[in-house]
């Protein structure tokens, strides 16, 4: 008798401790969820942020084991223009407005149509797909308030990235690319830096607009990555591909000479992969392991001559 | 005349390789053109930029200029009023010359005042340098064989260089990071050329 009157007393400890179990479970998915939907917040308002911030400032660009300063100046709205020059090592210098982006180096100047996509590789339904986003902390950076953004790649087809980002204002302050070992490949990050908060507009006035593409792309991609604009000139084709986060473009041409060739080459985290098969020519460049770009490479110059 | 061949044109008066009519012509629109105005100031900031200089154009740059150029026109004005053709021509060649002595002005390199250095300057006490001074103290993310490149010399790749331009202005344009795609874009070049036969091609894929 006693027994029986004990059983409803264990049962409702052992149902208290349960729901407070499931309580804690559900504060931790709620708290997880939450930090990831905040996360892809940030993100996209470093997306629009930087199309609509006035600002200036240093940039360090860590990379092949060297550091480079960078000045960079953006203003948006009408007559709005993007500059950005080196200040160490090699004097180089480009210039950007709607229309033209002009490059100089000592003893030689580019030109180049400055070009606007109705598509941005940034994709904040698909970005979940490849990477598993966090809002992993808080940091300062050149003076302002960051939120630090993971972004883990679930595959080995693409580099994580960190991003800092100011919760206030939306801006990008750094940027790293991390390899597989967790090891910093390549690394961009403020170290001054004046908003001016008077000045904000939209610059993307188009110049020479490259349209999102209506057909399918002509090779396999890699996982999670789509075709996000295309542009052809002549003969050449140049695919914009993305999975939400990175980018890869794909050039596809005909070339008068006729090779079996790979040729692969490296700038910091951004990798090159060239293959040529007779006379058609497939380039991959992308801020891609190695294996992802030669792959899709060889696939395409295989198309090309299919 | 088209805004592409102004800009052309404006880019040829830049590299000095533009007719002295043109020149002419060209000098007196930018006294009345204030968006180009502004573009040619740019420009001129961009490679004062490359000249280490490291002062850009005043901001009043234009402005001043059209301050010449109007005192010129009103000089010319007054000269030529009531007579000949041929001082209109002389106030037109001033107008150039005064814009090109701006831009001259502002394109010389910057001297660097002389150091005001003590006759005799004596160090109290030096302290021994240790190895360890000697070694940063920087802790270093380890980086993989696939991707360890270190303090090489950069090595260009002309047939290629372009992709990579091209890639960052299309990342810059359309990628989720804005301004700072265009850095790399700058940034001194390092690059490591492997040309591989077709049979490497598997084992650089791997």
């Amino acid at each position: 008798m006693s027994r029986n009157r004990r059983m409803p007393v264990l049962l409702l400890a052992d149902m208290k401790s349960l729901l407070r179990r499931c309580l804690l479970l559900l504060g931790i998915v709620g708290s997880l969820s939450t930090s990831a939907g905040d996360a892809i917040g940030l993100l996209t308002a470093a997306q629009q942020a930087q199309s609509q911030q006035s600002f200036e400032g240093v940039v360090v660009f860590m990379h092949d084991g060297r550091f480079d300063a960078v000045r960079v100046v953006q203003r948006p709205g009408d007559g709005g223009y993007q500059q950005i020059a080196s200040l160490s090592g090699m004097p180089r210098a480009l210039f950007r407005d709607v229309r033209e982006t002009r490059i100089e180096a000592p003893g030689r100047a580019q030109r180049l149509p400055s070009l606007v996509f109705a598509a941005h590789a940034f994709d904040a339904r698909r970005v979940g797909d490849s990477y598993r986003i966090n809002d992993a902390a808080e940091e300062r950076i050149a003076g302002f308030n960051a939120r630090v953004v993971d972004a883990v790649a679930r595959d080995d087809v693409r580099h994580s990235q960190r991003l800092w980002i100011n919760p206030e204002n939306g801006l990008l302050l750094g940027v790293a690319l991390i390899g597989p070992h967790r090891e910093t490949l390549q690394q961009v990050m403020f170290t001054s830096l004046v908003v001016d908060a008077r000045n904000a507009g939209n610059s993307d006035a188009p110049a020479a607009e490259v349209l999102p593409p209506v057909d399918p792309a002509p090779v396999a991609l890699p996982a999670g990555f789509q075709l996000i604009a295309k542009r052809v000139e002549g003969a050449r084709r140049s695919l914009i591909l993305s999975d939400g986060l990175a980018m890869i473009t794909l050039y596809l041409e005909p070339r008068s000479d006729v090779l079996d060739r790979l040729t692969t080459l490296r700038r910091g985290a951004t990798q090159l992969a060239s293959r040529q098969i007779g006379h058609q020519r497939a380039v991959v460049v992308g801020e891609v392991p190695l294996t992802t770009a030669v792959d899709l490479a060889n696939r395409a110059a295989q198309v090309l001559n299919d | 005349m088209s805004d592409e061949s102004v800009r052309e044109q404006l880019s040829s008066l830049m590299d000095g390789e533009l007719a002295p009519d043109s020149a002419r012509f060209l000098s007196k629109r930018l006294g009345n053109d204030p968006e180009l105005a502004a573009t040619w100031e740019r420009w001129h900031g961009l490679r004062d930029s490359l000249r280490q200089q490291g002062t850009l154009a005043p901001v009043d740059f234009c402005a001043r200029v059209r301050e010449v150029i109007d005192a010129e026109d009103g000089m010319a004005e007054r000269q030529t009023h009531g007579s000949s053709r041929i001082w209109r021509g002389v106030a037109g060649s001033a107008i150039a010359a005064s814009v090109a002595v701006f831009a001259l002005m502002l394109g010389s390199p910057a001297t660097v005042p002389e150091l005001a250095l003590p006759v005799e300057a004596t160090l109290a006490s030096v302290a021994p340098v240790t190895t360890s001074d000697l070694t940063p103290n920087w802790r270093l993310s380890p980086v993989s064989d696939r991707q360890s490149f270190v303090l090489a010399q950069p090595q260009l790749n002309d047939e290629f260089d372009n992709y990579f331009v091209e890639h960052g202005l299309a990342n810059g344009s359309a990628g989720a990071l804005g301004i700072v795609s265009y850095v790399p874009v700058v940034a001194a070049p390092a690059t490591r050329a492997d040309v591989a036969q077709p049979q490497n091609a598997g084992t650089a894929a791997r």
